[in-house]
């Protein structure tokens, strides 16, 4: 016998005395008299009553609704603003005193590295130069800066001990001021464009957070409402990757009546301690709905017919969809609450309308939901969130209805305009001109004749002048092969603000239109990812190449706008580049789409190049200039994007508020 | 490349989540019925309820804390009981806690829906049909014991009423959740 059981066999058991005593007096109205003690016993009954509800009261404080906390599908997924992890360490160490060893560590390290890459392109020098002149502090003149990489490691420092241990607390803040003036003298010594200047000593009052979601100090307040969820996190369900049309999540009692009771039992035993018959019958409202609260019938959202419509048939990414969805209750019951929540996917963005409904459904009613959304690519079906409950709330079930509706995003492969092949050919005649002579359009060169040389190409003039045979070259017209390679590891996936697509969106937008414009040039286009799922496919031509490239954009996992952590994909830790590498032809040129947020990203387009393939490297600009971190990640990007061009990789550095096609021809005429 | 996605008017819809308008309104509107009625019956109790009832609305509409609307339902009913000590006029002290008990479920359920929907989201429906349930649950058994009340039983004396209540509650409470 368990604990429940007992405690329910006592209640019945007082409730049955209490009846028992009720009883007895109204049969035998003397016995109120009769017993002295009657009446003091009924005080104190009065008196329990009110601590028992006083009891309920504190109990309701306390106690939690349980109900189905919903997801918010309308919100773009948050995803990381490039330099927030120089932020996170900054923050860790001024404010939670953590890691401060570690972190300073870590962020003096890679300033140095930073600081070695932006003297070594303005002077020109080696790496040991750069070291030098940052060690003596020749640098720059602000002595602040100067100093960062002077300082000698103290004895202390050699034998492991913490510094700030040794020299208080405010050596954290004066090391993270440090580090701002030097980040600041960076970008001053870099030439780095930053769209302003921050004045360093009144940078450090604003929250972490303002500055981690780029807000000046001021304007705090009017963001609040903004939210930016993932689908998953906060809610109680835990996922909506559901085949079934019809799953249950769950059932539960919201416990949103406890309390109620505090109403009878106050209200009668404040009735009875004071004798007043008005109390005592006001009291019964609350034993009503006591009762309420304790009938309970399961909604049977198992009737519900949903259906999902949208207005456009094939969409393509970035298109504004209307998505209309009915709900209709065949369950031969009334469904007198039904919240409703339209489990948008991540990669969505609900630009109108509103993707929930609140509403109650006769047997045989439907209920409409209209929303926009604008579509990403992809393949997707979604379910409804259903959380129904009976009249009275007591019992909530959750199910999710998925109605058998799959949208199918797939980018249209647009040819926009030409895209600059560099001059890495195939045997097979394209569009590329090449170094060598032969048949084409543009003049080559007059070389002897050779026999068997097309008459056409007799440099006539010459004959008739001298006598002698010659022949005109010119440029021979090729195909290159081209491999679109996309950088889809997890530090990617960052955009330049909440609401922005992140940097691997910018890349397959771009590509996919790059890929039409390839290959109506005649080229073989590939594509490949470097990530831990492998993505490859191989160089090809024809239409059912082109078709298959469509698909492979809309669904491939690698490519997908879902960043890796949030897919369920088991990853092992691989170099991501080793299965491009094995596979890659020796004669392919290859187009990076890459954000440059590591070193990673620029050392793939360097080892490319040095084994023999012609890299352009096209890189969405997604960094900010807010915070220091921010301002950071700036600077090396810049840096990166320098020591590529500085090998002869071409870079094509995108600020994706731009068109592409217009980026394309101011780098088209840089490279002529 | 023209892959225009950025466009302000592109962007995304707001998403918050504040108790729902339509509950809140009846919710303070019901405390405030109870609070009038409880002056009605002693006027001595008046500022207790207007406590209460400031703190219902500013739980609702200003510092939307579920917490403080609990809070100042409470006190409204406090305020309800210690009127009946000084005027004991049964149809308005039933009246009265029949307001507060359906204040109190507004007030909640204003802030579930605020929870799992939004402010954006039509739930005029949904919310009207909760508002009928609870007030006609309520007119219906107020109405019952007042009938019941009213009708002379002779013999049901306090005490015997008061242990029928109470052994009516205990019953309640044995059912299993």
């Amino acid at each position: 016998m368990d604990i429940e059981t007992v405690l329910n066999r006592l209640l019945i058991a007082v409730g049955a005395i209490l009846f028992a005593a009720a009883a007895a007096m109204i049969a035998v109205p003397s016995l109120a008299s009769a017993l002295p003690s009657a009446t003091q016993g009924v005080f104190l009954v009065g008196i329990v009553a009110v601590l028992t509800g006083l009891g309920v009261v504190r109990r309701r404080l306390r106690g939690e609704v349980e109900e189905t906390v919903t997801p918010n599908p309308e919100r773009p997924a948050g995803n990381p603003m490039p330099g927030e992890d120089v932020d996170r360490m900054l923050y860790e160490m001024t404010h939670l005193r953590q890691g401060v060893n570690e972190n300073r560590e870590h962020l003096e390290e890679r300033l140095e590295n930073l600081a070695v890459a932006v003297v070594r392109n303005r002077e020109d020098c080696s790496v040991e130069e750069a070291r030098r002149i940052l060690q003596a502090g020749e640098w720059t003149d602000n002595e602040t800066a100067a100093e960062f990489f002077q300082s000698e490691r103290t004895a202390a420092q050699e034998a492991g001990l913490s510094e700030s241990l040794l020299s208080g607390t405010d050596d954290v803040a004066a090391f993270e001021n440090r580090f701002r003036v030097t980040v600041e003298e960076l970008i001053e010594v870099g030439d780095v464009d930053v769209s302003h200047s921050v004045d360093v000593e009144e940078e450090t009052d604003r929250s972490f957070f303002d500055r981690l979601l780029g807000r000046s100090g001021d304007d705090g307040d009017d963001d609040e409402a903004v939210e930016s969820n993932w689908n998953e996190s906060n809610s109680t369900v835990p996922t909506f990757d559901t085949s079934e049309p019809f799953e249950d999540v769950s059932l539960q009692h919201t416990n949103r009546w406890l309390g109620v009771t505090a109403f009878a039992l106050v209200a009668i035993g404040a009735g009875v301690v004071t004798f007043t018959p008005g109390l005592m019958l006001a009291g019964t409202v609350g034993i009503a709905y006591t009762i309420y609260a304790r009938v309970s019938a399961v909604p049977r959202t198992e009737g519900l017919v949903v259906e999902r419509e949208f207005d456009v048939d094939d969409p393509e990414p970035g298109d504004l969809v209307e998505v209309t969805l009915t709900v209709r209750n065949e369950s031969g019951s009334m469904l007198p609450d039904l919240r409703m929540v339209d489990v948008v996917p991540d990669a969505f963005v609900v630009t109108d309308g509103v993707p929930r409904l609140h509403t109650a459904l006769q047997s045989g009613a439907q209920a409409q939901i209209e929303y926009t959304a604008r579509v990403e690519r992809g393949e997707y079906e979604w379910p409804l969130l259903v959380v129904a409950r009976d009249f009275s709330g007591g019992v909530e079930r959750t199910s999710l209805v998925t109605p058998d509706a799959g949208m199918r995003v797939v980018p249209p492969l647009r040819v926009t305009n030409d895209i600059p092949v560099r001059a890495q050919t195939t045997q097979y005649a394209g569009d590329v001109d090449t170094k060598q002579g032969g048949a084409g359009l543009e003049f080559h060169s007059v070389r002897e004749y050779r026999p068997g040389d097309p008459m056409n190409r007799i440099n006539w003039k010459q004959v008739a002048s001298t006598g002698e045979l010659a022949t005109i070259d010119f440029r021979q017209e090729k195909a290159a092969t081209v491999t679109i390679l996309f950088d889809t590891r997890q530090s990617a996936y960052i955009s330049a603000g909440v609401d922005e697509p992140h940097a691997v969106d910018h890349s397959v937008h771009a590509a996919s239109d790059m890929f039409g414009a390839l290959y109506d040039q005649g080229n073989l286009v590939g594509i490949a990812a470097f990530d831990t799922v492998p993505c490859w496919y191989a160089p090809g031509a024809g239409s059912e190449h082109l078709e298959n490239a469509r698909v492979l954009f809309a669904q491939h996992p690698a490519l997908s706008p879902r960043p890796p952590e949030r897919q369920d994909h088991e990853s092992q830790y691989i170099d991501p580049m080793t299965h491009v590498r094995r596979r890659l032809p020796s004669t392919s040129q290859v187009f990076l789409f890459s954000p440059l947020a590591d070193d990673y990203a620029a050392e793939v387009a360097r080892r490319l190049d040095s084994e023999g393939h012609l890299v352009t490297v096209i890189s969405p600009d997604v960094t900010v200039d807010e915070t220091v971190g921010q301002r950071l990640t700036r600077i090396e990007r810049t840096a990166r994007v320098r020591y590529l061009r500085e090998r002869g990789i071409r870079v094509m550095d995108w600020d994706p508020d731009e068109q592409l096609s217009l980026e394309v021809e101011k780098a088209q005429t840089r490279w002529a | 490349m023209s892959f225009d996605i950025q466009d302000e008017e592109f962007s995304a819809v707001e998403v918050t989540h504040s108790p729902a308008q339509f509950s809140s309104i009846i919710a303070v509107a019901a405390a405030l019925l109870a609070v009038v009625t409880t002056a009605l019956v002693a006027p001595l109790t008046a500022p207790v309820g207007l406590f209460g009832l400031a703190g219902v609305a500013a739980g609702l509409f200003v510092f939307e804390s579920e917490r403080l609307t609990i809070a100042g339902t409470g006190i409204v009913f406090v305020g309800v009981v210690a009127a009946g000590f000084f005027g004991d006029v049964p149809e308005f002290l039933l009246f009265a806690a029949l307001a507060t008990i359906v204040s109190f479920d507004l007030g909640s359920n204003a802030f579930s829906v605020g929870r799992q929907m939004t402010d954006q989201t039509d739930t005029q429906r949904g919310e009207a049909v909760h508002v009928a349930a609870t007030v006609f649950l309520g007119v219906m058994a107020a109405g019952l014991s007042y009938g019941l009340f009213i009708v002379p039983w002779g013999s049901l004396t306090v005490p015997a009423l008061t242990l029928l209540l109470l052994s009516a509650l205990f019953f309640i409470w044995s059912i299993r959740q």
